[in-house]
């Protein structure tokens, strides 16, 4: 019998979560090291969801029926049980908010050695070695596991990617029963930060100003716009100098990095000291009066254009539009 | 009520260096770890609401004691530091036991730890110090709340702006993330800075020969920082500068710029926003 990679596998709100499919060609990746099964772990309340793993090359799937979401103190106790019962090689968590508790609840429930924010793995004389970034990226340091497996490792979310594979794409699906431990925490409520109050490294959607922003009250539509389509308002030095936004909402070197999806520039020209803290962002698009700022370089769709007449239409279509207006 | 704060010594990442030739990390000063002082700071808010001691606890050879006597300049009652030579390779589990035997010998109401260290990130001690100690666990906490002295509430950070919030009975452990508070500003000479300099480090030693304490996991050696080769991405065509291009995060030649009238612009926009959102 093969060794097995087991991942988990995250969701939320009955969906897969972004890191699942990652999750998925992660196991499918590590496998290949020693020639094991790739296999993953999810909790969600209906087989429908992983029938959407199969093109990453899971090849088997241990399903727990259970719905919404979950403490990680359960989870744990439910990933414990099972892999007591058969024994994997490797256990892979994301490195999210959950699955870094996960990941080191596990590890320490089954006194197994856990190295967390992994970047990749190798083999050395049989042993398998992990790499992580250290001291902030400034180094990489290699560990290895003392304990038997199985290897316990959290993986970090900018090393991760879904690569689809060929062939067969139908997981054999194993049902797990669920089990509901007593918890040691209460859980009350899971809840969403009002948009004023989100830190703009956290935010989904955010929106930059910058000196091409030259009339304050201009300001008021902007931020009716950010209401519309659920993002927060941001800038560059420039913009906080001119009083537009809060020293705490700069963003740049001397300001924060964002890890927005969709980051909307507005009169922003893109000067090196401001593009270093969006590098992260996934859609960039700006909206500039000159086709030449350096801005457009990030971008994946560019407006050139008056801001004055470009965001008032927007905001047209923001409040037309039924389907932003559900999104949020 | 009795609040210990374990606080670790780390390389201070800002001014550390590493050195390509010999594989080894340079310039090494001794810090606190940033975010054991921001649950530091918790610990002491909570003194001033409800009354107490505020404890810290650090596993350091001597020259841990800068970073003890600086909690206690910060206004900790209280400082104890654990040391035996044999720990010089200790990893986190193992570190763990000791801080849990410690914290058994002195007492406590609620242990709070930084959720993650500057140096190795690894994001273990709490909970590891939980499962020894068999104690609740809520990690990287950014609100704190006691509420009568026998109960947490607490709110969770997740992604995206989302919050979970969870009751926790006491005695229970909280790892604190740093976005929770600023810790304090004490001027040099002023009376918490008199007041704290002047306090004894208490030294503790633990009686380790039942424990069977071994490492699980064994740093080897450390390595230049690169990002992993990813399938998507073939970087072998490349020239130089597209590289750099692909580091600075610039999307090199797929955008597509839109010149037009500024209705249309904004409706591209908005088409763009529904399907990248949804």
């Amino acid at each position: 019998m093969s060794k097995e990679v087991w991942s988990f596998i995250e969701t939320e709100k009955g969906k897969l979560h972004d890191t699942a499919p990652k999750m998925a060609s992660e196991a499918r990746r590590d496998s290949r090291l020693f020639n094991g099964l790739p296999c993953g772990i999810i909790f969600c309340p209906s087989t429908s969801l992983l029938q959407e793993l199969g093109p990453y090359g899971m090849e088997k799937i241990y399903f727990f029926q259970v719905e919404g979401n979950l403490q990680p103190e359960i989870l744990a106790e439910n990933l414990c049980s099972l892999a007591s019962q058969r024994h994997p090689e490797i256990i892979l968590f994301a490195s999210t908010p959950v699955g870094a508790e996960l990941g080191a609840r596990v590890a320490a429930k089954l006194g197994k050695g856990v190295i967390s924010n992994c970047v990749d793995f190798e083999l050395r004389e049989g042993n398998l070695i992990a790499r992580k970034t250290i001291f902030e990226g400034k180094a990489s340091g290699y560990f290895t596991w003392l304990s038997d497996p199985p290897y316990i490792a959290t993986i970090n979310l900018d090393s991760l990617e879904a690569v689809k594979v060929g062939g067969k794409t139908r997981p054999e699906v194993v049902h797990e029963k669920f089990k509901k431990p007593a918890t040691k925490t209460t859980f009350v409520k899971r809840w969403k930060l009002p948009l004023s109050e989100i830190d703009i490294s956290e935010a989904p959607v955010v929106i930059g100003v910058g000196g091409g922003v030259d009339k304050k009250e201009f300001m008021g539509v902007i931020e009716n716009l950010a209401e519309l389509i659920g993002g927060v308002v941001g800038g560059t030095r420039i913009a906080v100098f001119n009083g537009l936004i809060p020293v705490e909402r700069q963003i740049g070197a001397t300001g924060k990095f964002i890890n927005a999806n969709v980051y909307i520039p507005i009169g922003i020209s893109g000067s090196n000291r401001h593009t270093v803290g969006i590098k992260n962002v996934r859609h960039v698009i700006p909206i500039n009066i000159s086709k030449d700022a350096p801005i457009f370089k990030f971008a994946e769709v560019g407006i050139v254009g008056d801001l004055y007449e470009v965001v008032p239409n927007l905001v047209e279509f923001a409040k037309e539009s039924t389907v932003l207006g559900g999104l949020r | 009520m009795k609040i210990v704060i374990c606080i670790k010594p780390i390389p201070d990442p800002n001014i550390i260096q590493f050195d390509i030739t010999s594989e080894k990390l340079i310039s090494i000063v001794w810090v606190p770890n940033p975010t054991d002082f921001c649950a530091l700071e918790e610990g002491l808010k909570i003194r001033e609401k409800y009354g107490g001691e505020v404890v810290v606890v650090s596993l350091a050879p001597k020259r841990g004691e800068d970073i003890l006597k600086k909690a206690l300049i910060y206004g900790a009652d209280k400082a104890i530091r654990v040391w035996e030579d044999s720990l010089v390779e200790a990893d986190t589990w193992m570190v763990s036991a000791i801080l849990g035997q410690l914290l058994e010998k002195i007492g406590f109401d609620i242990v709070l730890c930084g959720d993650r260290s500057k140096d190795s990130a690894s994001e273990f001690m709490g909970v590891a110090l939980a499962e020894r100690l068999n104690l609740p666990l809520v990690t990287r906490v950014v609100k704190l709340e006691v509420q009568g002295g026998k109960k947490v509430i607490v709110h969770k950070k997740l992604d995206k702006g989302e919050r979970e919030t969870y009751a926790v009975k006491l005695p229970a452990v909280i790892t604190i993330n740093e976005g929770i508070n600023q810790p304090r500003y004490v001027a040099l000479f002023s009376r918490a800075y008199q007041v704290g300099i002047n306090k004894e480090i208490e030294v503790i030693k633990l009686d380790l020969s039942g424990r069977n304490l071994t490492p699980l996991v064994k740093p080897l050696h450390i390595g230049q920082s690169k990002p992993r080769t990813k399938v998507g991405q073939n970087i072998s065509g490349l020239s130089i500068a597209d590289m750099m291009k692909l580091l600075k995060g610039e999307k090199g030649d797929k955008k597509e710029i839109f010149f037009g009238s500024p209705v249309e612009g904004a409706r591209k926009i908005g088409k763009k926003l529904i399907e990248w959102l949804s």
